[in-house]
């Protein structure tokens, strides 16, 4: 026997609706609707009026009418097609045969009127409606959607009288779970078993859809074949009659089913799930217990639908007003890290996730369980090379990227909304793989069987032993409305990302004009201020000089020069410090030692200590801007040399030393020292620590030298102690 | 010799013209002053100035300007040129313009005769 598999479909691809039989509890007449002539008769209808099939067809129906009457109307069949035509739904009447009682249901679809006949073999002594009414009462006090359907399936077990009920839901995939069940003692449970979508095709499906009750009374009978006058099969899509797919026959009697009866469960216009009921003996239902089960069928359904839309609408009600309390936030101003992720509420729960991570403008913000590091690196370049919508997500994300079987245990459904590709950022919710095995009645990989001609076909399961799969790999799928609240999401953050980005470029904008605005005034004031003072220090100078002038006279004339010098001094300082700011730094290699011996120089020239020792170690190459490097320099050794100069000797010692990233200077002297307490006041502009008479300054020299060192990315501290000297340390970065 | 040499300044600053003019003056020279740098050029021409002491910012025609009109006028050309300013970057404008020497401000009364004294030996 050879050994291989056939695509499934081919299994969805048979006509069952037009079977060209009928099973035998009963018999069918098609008519032409338009010439009410008889176009189809079921054989069977022999061991019924004893009218061979070839006999009537063809004629019109008020021959078959001759033999039909009811006590009112002598005239039944045709009235019933007429209104039969003028509305959708199949009638039923109840009419006699030669004192046999029938039910007879009409129904039209395209051309054809539909007359199906079924013994009426008991008077039914329950009132059926009466028996529903009650039941439905106690469905609708039902509160929880798996006690609804354990109390529907006892009741449609109560009303029919069948072995087993089962309802059945179409999950997913559709494939099905046995949800409720109500069966004899002395059979197995079926609860909780899965079945394979295959074990219901989806054309089974469709009409089941369209024929919300389906009743096979015996699979072991004969079927009836189908007479026709013309070649064209007859559509028995809502017959009731409508014989029964071989596989699915086969499949019932594999089984051990004799008979089946079905109602469909519709939530939404899709078809929710089944009511499957089995007997294990043959069993008819009459025509009124049917319908009694259809109205059963349809209350259910209503209760079904109303419970999963309040489980949905929980759920969606949740997340939203997570969603809306983040947005809210956001929109307020607060900082994106602290309004999405915070004590109270996290961006995690605006999907149903367990794990979610976010990176924006370089900042990661993580909540739950997220794969490794090293796993999210994996995730975000897969993402990055192969994604091209904003959104993607999936429930199975091996499928896709079949590392992450690796870490399925966390992230085996991803949704991902995309910031920005370029700077591969993204946010994505993370799922865990499904925790549950599956139990299926029977191995769900339908096997193949080839028959005498040799022609592979597909045959329904023989074994329902139950049969464990771990659904692998596989979580429950991104709702519509989760994929909505991400993109949503995501729009907002880009949107506030996009104003702080714009606000930031007209704050940087403001401050260009106002450090223009700065340097403007700052050139213009010193000029302006200059231009008083050069003649104050003059005629100052002109009284020094004044023969007729006494002493004292000279002497505070002196006084003044003194206070014009400090001026001018802090007037240059303050335009420098100004300048500093906007300056863009250009990195040039600077020859540190003789940039040293000439400040030395200068310095040894305006300070005219003799007593000063000046120690020069090792010069590393600086990189930066000259003029600005010279200024830090000379302000650090002018210091040195002017806090020290009561020491004997004075000394002042410069030395640098590198390694591969950074050089590091110091500027060390013997001098007063300054308190660790004033360590941080030092570089504060107009602070001087060190306020005695005996030491000018203006408080500007060292605000420049750590706005210089700033703008070169280079760090200054001190150390040292008051009364033994200080120590600058002046740490520059290599370019790298 | 000095009492035949005539200095002409040129600033918009009141209080600097009075004052340079004192300090030359005190030193032996003749001074002219111009308040408004349009009118140096024709004072230049009555006078015949040895020397000019040039202020930098002036509201009607900077220092550079004048000196570079003064460079490219053949009769003027020889003329030295001390410019003075509280700019930072006098020095290099100065410089640039085609001054023969450059004198900061707030300046020393010694540094400006000593200045004025050497262009003119």
């Amino acid at each position: 026997m050879p050994k291989f598999k056939v695509d499934l479909s081919n299994c969805d691809r048979e006509p069952i609706h037009i079977p060209g039989q009928v099973q035998a509890w009963g018999f069918l007449v098609v008519i032409n609707a338009t010439n009410n002539i008889i176009n189809y008769v079921s054989a069977n209808i022999l061991e019924y009026l004893n009218i061979t099939a070839g006999s009537i067809l063809g004629q019109s129906l008020s021959f078959l009418e001759q033999k039909i009457s009811t006590k009112e109307n002598p005239n039944p069949l045709v009235a019933f097609v007429e209104s039969a035509k003028r509305k959708q739904d199949t009638e039923s009447y109840e009419i006699f045969y030669q004192e046999i009682q029938f039910d007879l249901l009409v129904h039209c679809q395209s051309d054809y009127a539909y007359l199906e006949f079924e013994l009426k073999l008991e008077k039914s002594s329950l009132d059926i409606h009466n028996q529903i009414g009650r039941h439905v009462s106690t469905i609708l006090a039902t509160n929880n959607l798996p006690d609804i359907l354990s109390r529907a399936a006892s009741i449609v077990k109560q009303l029919i009288g069948f072995d087993r009920v089962m309802i059945y839901q179409f999950l997913e995939d559709a494939h099905g779970k046995v949800v409720a069940e109500a069966k004899n003692e002395d059979l197995d449970p079926f609860l909780d078993l899965h079945y394979p979508a295959s074990d219901i095709p989806a054309q089974a499906r469709l009409l089941y859809k369209a024929n919300k009750i389906r009743l096979i009374a015996d699979v072991h009978s004969t079927t009836s074949a189908i007479l026709a006058l013309t070649d064209t099969p007859v559509d028995l899509t809502h017959s009731v009659l409508r014989a029964v797919s071989p596989m699915h026959i086969q499949y019932l009697k594999n089984m051990g089913v004799a008979s089946s009866f079905s109602i469909s469960l519709m939530c939404k216009g899709e078809l929710w799930g089944l009511i499957a009921c089995h007997n294990y003996t043959p069993k008819f239902i009459n025509h009124s217990t049917r319908e009694g089960a259809r109205l059963l069928g349809q209350i259910i359904s209503s209760s079904v639908e109303f419970k999963e839309e309040e489980i949905v609408n929980a759920d969606q009600k949740r997340h939203k007003a997570i969603f809306e309390k983040i947005v809210s936030e956001l929109r307020l101003g607060v900082d994106i890290k602290d309004a999405v992720l915070n004590p109270s509420v996290s961006f995690l729960h605006i999907v149903k996730a367990t794990g979610v991570y976010m990176q924006y403008e370089g900042r990661i913000i993580k909540d739950g369980v997220i794969p490794s590091d090293e796993q999210m690196d994996h995730i975000i370049n897969w993402l990055n090379e192969t994604l091209s919508d904003t959104l993607f997500h999936t429930n199975k994300l091996v499928d896709h990227m079949p590392e992450a079987s690796e870490f399925a245990n966390v992230a085996s459904g991803i949704l991902v909304c995309t910031i920005s590709r370029e700077l591969k950022e993204y946010i994505i919710w993370f799922r865990p793989e499904y925790a549950e095995s599956i139990t299926w009645a029977g191995n769900p990989d339908k096997p193949v069987e080839v028959d005498e001609s040799g022609t592979a076909k597909i045959s329904p399961r023989k074994s329902f032993e139950s049969f464990k799969t771990i659904v692998q790999f596989t979580t429950e799928r991104w709702k519509v409305y989760e994929q909505n609240l991400a993109e949503r999401f995501k729009e907002e953050l880009l949107y506030i990302i996009n104003k702080k980005a714009s606000e930031i470029r007209v704050l940087n904008e403001k401050l260009k004009e106002a450090y223009d605005e700065l340097e403007t005034f700052s050139s213009t004031i010193s000029h302006d201020l200059k231009t008083p003072l050069t003649v104050i220090k003059s005629y100052a100078q002109l009284l020094e000089r004044n023969k007729s002038l006494d002493d004292d006279g000279k002497n505070f004339a002196a006084r003044i020069s003194v206070g014009i010098a400090r001026m001018n001094t802090l007037i240059a300082e303050v335009l420098d410090y100004s300048k500093v700011g906007r300056s863009e730094i250009s990195f040039n290699p600077i020859d540190m030692a003789n940039m040293l011996q000439t400040i030395k120089t200068e310095v040894a020239t305006a300070f005219n200590n003799p007593n000063m020792v000046f120690n020069l170690g090792n010069t590393p190459i600086v990189h930066g801007d000259k003029i600005m490097i010279y200024q830090v320099f000379l302000n650090l050794i002018s210091n040195a040399v002017k806090y020290s100069r009561l020491s004997n000797p004075s000394i002042v010692t410069i030395e640098g030393s590198e390694n591969e990233y950074e050089v590091v200077y110091k500027v060390q002297d013997n001098g007063i020292g300054i308190d660790p307490k004033h360590y941080h006041k030092v570089f504060e502009l107009f602070k001087r620590v060190n306020v005695k008479a005996d030491f000018e300054g203006t408080g500007v020299g060292l605000a420049i030298v750590k706005r210089i060192l700033e703008k070169h990315k280079a760090n200054i501290w001190i150390d040292g102690r008051p009364g033994e000297g200080s120590i600058f340390w002046i740490k520059f970065r290599k370019l790298q | 010799m000095t009492e035949n040499k005539t200095i002409l300044i040129c600033d918009d600053d009141e209080g600097i013209l009075e004052l340079v003019s004192i300090i030359l003056e005190g030193s032996g020279f003749q001074t002219v002053c111009v308040q408004n740098s349009l009118e140096i050029f024709k004072k230049i021409s009555e006078k015949d100035p040895d020397l000019i002491f040039l202020d930098l910012w002036m509201p009607q025609l900077s220092g550079d300007q004048v000196l570079k009109t003064i460079r490219e006028d053949e009769s003027f050309s020889g003329l030295p040129v001390i410019v003075m300013s509280a700019s930072r970057d006098g020095a290099a404008i100065a410089h640039q313009a085609g001054a023969n020497d450059f004198l900061a401000k707030p300046f020393d009364i010694d540094e400006l005769v000593d200045k004025a004294r050497a262009l003119m030996r």
